[in-house]
């Protein structure tokens, strides 16, 4: 009954984007409360189509677009899993929003973009095909857009805007690209498709990649690749994240932690076998993935606004789940559902973690860590429930965040055992110590210690606050509770499209093991758990006053380089921004506009100049006088005789 | 013979029926709207009856022919009219003369129901001259100076018009012996010599006034600045559809045995047409004039419906008939989204007409008047944008998909030159049309806020709802048209 | 020998008649210019209206209830003879085979056609177009 209204799943938040867009204004709290129930609607139908296709079936529905695009919905156990969680968090976020924005003149437009957000996500998520899921990929990118600069009037918001939608466009137009290579080789298969199946269905991608020539495939799988690395801000397309909490604090927990830059992971969890058959593409999604989560944590370190501390983390958790797809090289379909657990649990704690920054914000009206300090005192749940969140991030024993970064770290070692590469591994745990620390930092230098600065002292109001609560009991309990049912169910995703991981092995040119996996030591297995217990212990005993025992001053100076390269982010401003955009692109940029003005646009210019002046002339037949025109019906009749007769004797 | 076989031209009778009964009861009730009312309910049956009609009938002794094609373009005009006369309620609410405005609006709407449906010359001619006349008389109803010049100028131009198109129907009627479309097209007509070529542009040039082809185009531009806003829509958008339901039925049936001369009549004026329309369009600082203007040049686009089936019946290709049957639903798309997108763009257009003259301001279709439309009144300026963007043949609209087929079939019919032209025309009118945007959204507001009248803000959003559905969802209507171009062009 | 004519052969009475069609007027006026005495005075160059020596302009107004009625009547006599071509098919044998309401179809028709006009008077007297004011 309720997979008759999976439309509406996408259908009321759109709803809810018109009615706020146009009556918000008049409306209490700019009509938020539309988003809120229509997202909450979307969670409830979700919710349902769980109930009924829930463990053994998916549900698929087509329609005929045109030519050869349809637009369809599928809800497998991947897409139903993440349909879940965004509903779910979104509604929480919207809600929480309608405390956070409060005030603001442009409330309205805020629930609006929000809306139509949500939608597009959602949308992203129940497509059929990719090419579906691409136009709701840039619906997402626009809104994404629209709500970073949502304080246009601020230069900084502006350009934090124009940034990450330009950076992601590298990312969208390699996405692109792939798309069309993939058509082109499906297309050149010369499939027959039973009448209902399209050539960018996803069932019918999986059942032919086989067929596709495996460099090709290649292309293929690193194109879409790209577009993941744009979207989930992988290096080096990560820049946009940080700059993108120029938003309000639920934009970055809505679209930078909990749901727009999980779509990247998505994108290639959906379409693993792909990758699975391309030979190295998993390789590649392994080392940026590692990568990553180790490059993103050690800035993470010297970050001074609370929001692009949890920005980096961002950057370095999306980057474990990429690991743990790339690791599926070796283990095959079951690291869809490790990287997707992962990618779950962290949405919820992530936009805890970003729900609880904000409430600080709110009351102590800074982002700078170092004008805060002993904000606990006064904000007691809100210090409690950014404990629980951090814990989980920090991989604390039986949080959520434990079991799933747990299974990544053990899955990234059985790639590293079966193929003695074990940097990935490395990355993995290092990285993990680091996320221990700087979370904890965090936590520290925000709650603890003296005020720093003279800020209003008052917990949130308890419309925030009960969001907060609730995503700190899931992002504590969730991992003990769904863990092993969850794996299980995602493993069987593929299996309802009948496709064969072995032929697709040999393609891939994948090792597979035999019999049982390689038993891990046991120092592997209590590894994560020490990394994560040391790391929220370093962080104590250099930020806790109470437990001081070490001073970061000991170990580093203000002229150390590490630190230097670390607070300056690896200077990728200077060589991103300064260096490459402003010496090589603006060079080409330079030369390219000259040819333009000098080449193309005079010749542009004489072209028009030369048509307007010949409209201008044309005008004038146009007198306004009857007899003229009647004059002209007969020139026409007798010109038209002529001209024919003359073409009909020169033809003949 | 039962009243049952008459069913389905049922549309027309009601619709008939209903305005005379709107002028009778306009004599004796005094109600502000209730001969809208009527109108819009017998509409919106007419086309009910019309999606539901049983096709392939001859009626009144083969003079009509109720097929897929008919049913289309009668489709095409009910839509119109009922967008017309939604705005119209508005419009004309309490007006002294609103009886005979709908009264008029109907019987025209039926002048070109009966020529979408006439397969004989003189039948054709009535309906003809009936829609010519009502229109006619609604193109002066204001009463300006203004709607009087334009009223005379399209009066005196269409009399002479139709003089010709009766001349060259008589010059037919005196080679074949008949008026049937049938049996004309059964004559070879090459015993004739020349009279079948002067015959031939006689015919054309009687249509060509009414499809505003260059160079009968001249009172286009006069009449849909000058007669009142909504009757400018109905001319654009229904009237000027009617030349082409005409000239289809005429020429690519009766006078296929003239498919050479009549090729290169339609080559040259569609090439003409749609180039000179744009070209002049970007000069118009009058936005009801550059509606005008652009209208003339989607005429130019619907021609080369003609041109692609001229080049490609008759020939060796082996998909000869598919691509004449896409080249002809290619028009029909464009005709049905051209219907649907300008009579939005007029309605627009006379909302700001409206917001002026209650400022009691001059010239109200200025371009200056759209500064800051989208803060005035932001539902007509969205609408006017989707308008204009359809109009430019932006996706997803309507614009696009008839283009789109249409330019496809002309590719197909191996008329590369002719796609070319269209192609560049098309990124010309954008020019024009983005100036008037720019105007809605980037300039300085002239004044505040204005309430946009319910009846105008209705048919707007009905148009744009179409506009848009077609666009993003076009196979069902490219269905729809290829199966009426089958009807015609089996 | 006979030869398929030129297109051009085709047009040689139209040229004829054209060249004809532009000579006979102009040798008319020109014989007249060339014949006829010219001596003229003022009585003779005087506008000639029925004997009398006009006065005041040559242009006046009539009132426009004039052309309402004179349009009004225009139309029912139009309209009138549509009754000539009725008459000419009502005997016809397809007439007699049709059947509408128990009647002739040609009879029906008139009756509709007659009660459109009636309703056309109706409209006329309403709206006291047929009133002299």
């Amino acid at each position: 009954m309720y997979s008759d209204y999976a439309y509406l799943i996408v259908g009321l938040p759109v709803l809810a984007f018109v009615l706020t867009i146009f009556l918000g204004w008049h409306l209490p709290k700019g009509g938020g409360f539309f988003t809120v129930l229509a997202t909450f609607g979307g969670f409830i139908l979700s919710y349902g189509i769980f109930k009924e296709i829930y463990p053994n079936e998916i549900l698929h529905q087509s329609m005929h677009w045109f030519a050869n695009f349809n637009v369809g919905i599928l809800i497998d156990p991947l897409a139903l899993v993440m349909l879940l969680m965004v509903t779910f968090v979104c509604t929480l976020i919207h809600t929480y929003a309608l405390g956070y924005m409060d005030g603001d003149h442009g409330m309205a437009r805020y629930f609006a973009e929000a809306g139509l957000f949500t939608a597009s996500m959602l949308g992203l998520i129940f497509s059929d095909n990719i090419l579906q899921l691409f136009i709701f990929w840039e619906l997402v990118g626009l809104c994404s857009y629209l709500l970073i600069g949502f304080w246009y009037r601020k230069p900084s918001a502006a350009a934090a805007a124009k940034k990450a939608f330009l950076v992601t466009r590298v990312g969208d137009v390699m996405f692109l690209a792939a798309i069309v290579l993939l058509y082109n080789n499906l297309a050149s298969l010369n499939l027959t498709l039973p009448p209902g199946e399209y050539l960018l269905q996803f069932k019918v991608i999986y059942q032919n990649v086989a067929a596709i020539p495996p460099d090709q495939l290649t292309y293929i799988a690193l194109l879409f690749f790209g577009g993941a690395v744009g979207k989930s801000g992988q290096f080096p397309l990560h820049v946009w994240l940080p700059d993108a909490m120029e938003g309000p604090t639920t934009v970055s927990a809505m679209i930078h932690a909990a749901t727009m830059v999980t779509a990247g992971v998505y994108l290639v969890a959906r379409l693993f076998p792909l990758f699975y058959a391309a030979p190295s593409a998993l390789l590649i999604v392994a080392y940026v993935g590692g990568f990553t989560a180790l490059f993103a944590a050690t800035m993470g370190l010297t970050a001074f606004d609370i929001k692009r501390v949890l920005a980096f983390s961002t950057v370095s958790q999306l980057g474990y789940m990429m690991l743990a797809l790339g690791a599926g090289a070796v283990v095959g379909a079951a690291s869809v559902g490790v990287s997707i657990f992962h990618l779950i649990g962290h949405s919820f704690l992530k936009a805890l973690l970003f729900l609880c920054a904000g409430s600080v914000i709110h009351a102590v009206n800074t982002n700078d860590m170092r004008e805060m300090g002993g904000v606990g005192k006064y904000m007691k749940y809100t210090a409690m429930t950014m404990a629980a969140g951090g814990l989980a991030l920090a991989g604390f024993p039986l949080t959520t965040g434990f079991f799933s970064k747990d299974e990544i770290l053990v899955v990234a070692w059985e790639y590293g055992s079966a193929t003695t590469d074990f940097i990935p591994y490395i990355l993995g745990i290092l990285g993990a110590l680091l996320t221990a620390f700087y979370t904890f930092r965090l936590w520290f230098v925000t709650f603890t210690g003296e005020p720093r600065s003279d800020y209003h002292k008052h917990e949130s109001p308890w419309i925030m606050l009960g969001p907060l609560m609730v995503l700190a009991f899931f992002a504590l309990f969730f991992g003990l509770g769904a863990q092993e049912p969850f794996y299980h169910y995602l493993e069987s995703n593929f299996e309802h499209y009948d496709v064969n991981f072995e032929a697709l092995a040999a393609v891939g040119q994948h090792h597979i093991e035999e019999g049982e996996a390689a038993h891990e030591p046991f120092i592997i297995k209590i590894l994560p758990i020490i990394v994560g217990v040391g790391g929220i212990l370093l962080a104590i005993l250099f930020y806790y006053p109470r437990f001081r025992k070490l001073d970061t001053r000991k170990f580093t100076t203000e002229n150390d380089p590490i630190r230097r390269i670390l607070l300056k982010g690896y200077y990728q401003h200077e060589i991103y921004t300064a260096w490459f955009a402003e010496t090589v692109v603006y060079g080409i940029a330079l030369l390219s506009n000259m040819v333009d003005i000098k080449i193309v646009d005079a010749t542009l210019n004489k072209i028009s100049e030369t048509t307007v002046a010949f409209g201008g002339s044309l005008r004038k037949a146009q007198t306004g006088i009857i007899q003229n025109y009647i004059l002209a019906i007969i020139f026409g009749v007798v010109v038209l005789v002529v001209l024919i007769k003359l073409w009909l004797e020169v033809s003949i | 013979m039962d009243l049952g076989y008459y069913a389905p031209l049922g549309a027309e009778a009601l619709l008939t029926g209903v305005a005379l009964l709107v002028v009778l009861l306009g004599l004796f009730v005094k109600n502000k709207n209730l001969g809208g009312y009527l109108s819009l309910i017998g509409l919106g049956i007419a086309m009910w009856m019309v999606a539901s009609a049983k096709l392939g009938t001859t009626f009144f002794f083969d003079t009509m022919y109720v097929d897929g094609f008919s049913q289309f373009f009668k489709a095409v005009f009910l839509a119109v009219s009922i967008l017309v006369v939604i705005a119209s309620l508005s419009r004309y609410k309490n007006h002294p003369g609103q009886d005979e405005y709908y009264a008029l609006l109907l019987f025209a709407t039926v002048g070109m129901m009966v020529v979408a449906s006439a397969i004989d010359l003189i039948t054709l001619f009535v309906g003809f001259e009936l829609a010519s006349l009502s229109t006619y008389a609604l193109a002066a109803f204001d009463k300006e100076k203004k709607n009087l010049e334009a009223a005379m100028k399209y009066f005196i131009f269409g009399a002479a018009s139709s003089a010709l198109l009766l001349f060259g129907f008589s010059l037919l009627y005196g080679m074949t012996g008949s008026t049937r479309i049938a049996d004309i097209a059964a004559i070879s007509m090459a015993d004739f010599g020349p009279a079948t070529l002067v015959a031939l542009i006689f015919v054309i040039a009687g249509f060509a006034f009414k499809m505003a082809l260059v160079p009968f185009h001249m009172w286009a531009p006069d009449t849909y600045e000058g007669s009142p806003t909504l009757v400018s829509a109905l001319l654009a958008a229904g009237s000027k559809k009617m030349g082409f339901a005409a000239a289809f039925r005429i020429i690519l049936v009766a006078l296929m045995a003239l498919r050479l001369e009549w090729y290169v009549a339609f080559a040259i004026l569609a090439a003409v047409t749609m180039t000179l329309g744009n070209v002049v369009a970007v000069w118009q600082t009058n936005v009801r004039r550059m509606l005008a203007y652009s209208s003339v040049a989607q005429a130019g686009y619907i021609a080369i419906a003609f041109v692609v089936i001229g080049a490609v019946s008759g020939s060796t290709n082996p998909d000869a008939t598919y691509i004449s049957q896409l080249g002809l639903a290619g028009g029909l798309l464009q005709i049905l989204g051209h219907a649907l997108m300008k009579t939005g763009a007029f309605i627009a257009a006379g909302v700001v007409g409206y917001m002026v003259l209650r400022e009691g301001k001059e010239n109200p279709d200025d371009i200056e008047n759209y500064a800051g439309l989208g803060q005035r009144a932001p539902i007509t300026a969205f609408c006017m944008l989707i308008f204009l963007f359809a109009l430019a043949g932006i996706p997803p609209t309507a614009g696009f998909v008839g283009k789109f087929v249409l330019f496809n079939a002309a590719y197909d019919a191996g008329l590369l030159w002719l796609v070319l032209l269209a192609i560049l025309n098309s990124a010309l009118s954008l020019y024009y049309y983005l100036r008037v945007i720019k105007y809605m959204y980037v300039y300085k507001p002239a004044g505040g806020r204005i309430s946009e009248p319910k009846g105008y803000v209705l048919a707007l959003l009905l148009a744009t709802i179409a506009v848009v559905g077609i666009g993003v969802h076009p196979e069902p209507f490219i269905g729809w048209a290829m199966q009426a171009a089958a009807a015609l062009l089996p | 020998m006979t030869s398929e004519p030129l297109a051009v052969e085709y047009y040689v009475p139209l040229i004829m008649f054209l060249i004809m069609g532009a000579i006979v007027p102009i040798a008319a006026l020109a014989a007249v210019k060339i014949i006829s005495p010219l001596k003229p005075n003022r009585r003779k160059l005087s506008m000639y209206e029925g004997g009398l020596v006009p006065i005041r302009d040559a242009r006046i107004q009539f009132n426009v209830q004039y052309y309402l009625f004179a349009i009004v009547f225009v139309i029912f006599d139009v309209e009138v003879l549509f009754l000539y071509p009725w008459v000419y098919i009502y005997a016809s044998e397809v007439m007699q085979r049709v059947m509408v309401f128990g009647m002739n179809i040609a009879v029906f028709e008139m009756l509709m056609f007659v009660a459109v006009l009636l309703l056309g008077l109706l409209y006329a007297i309403k709206k006291e177009a047929l009133r002299w004011v």
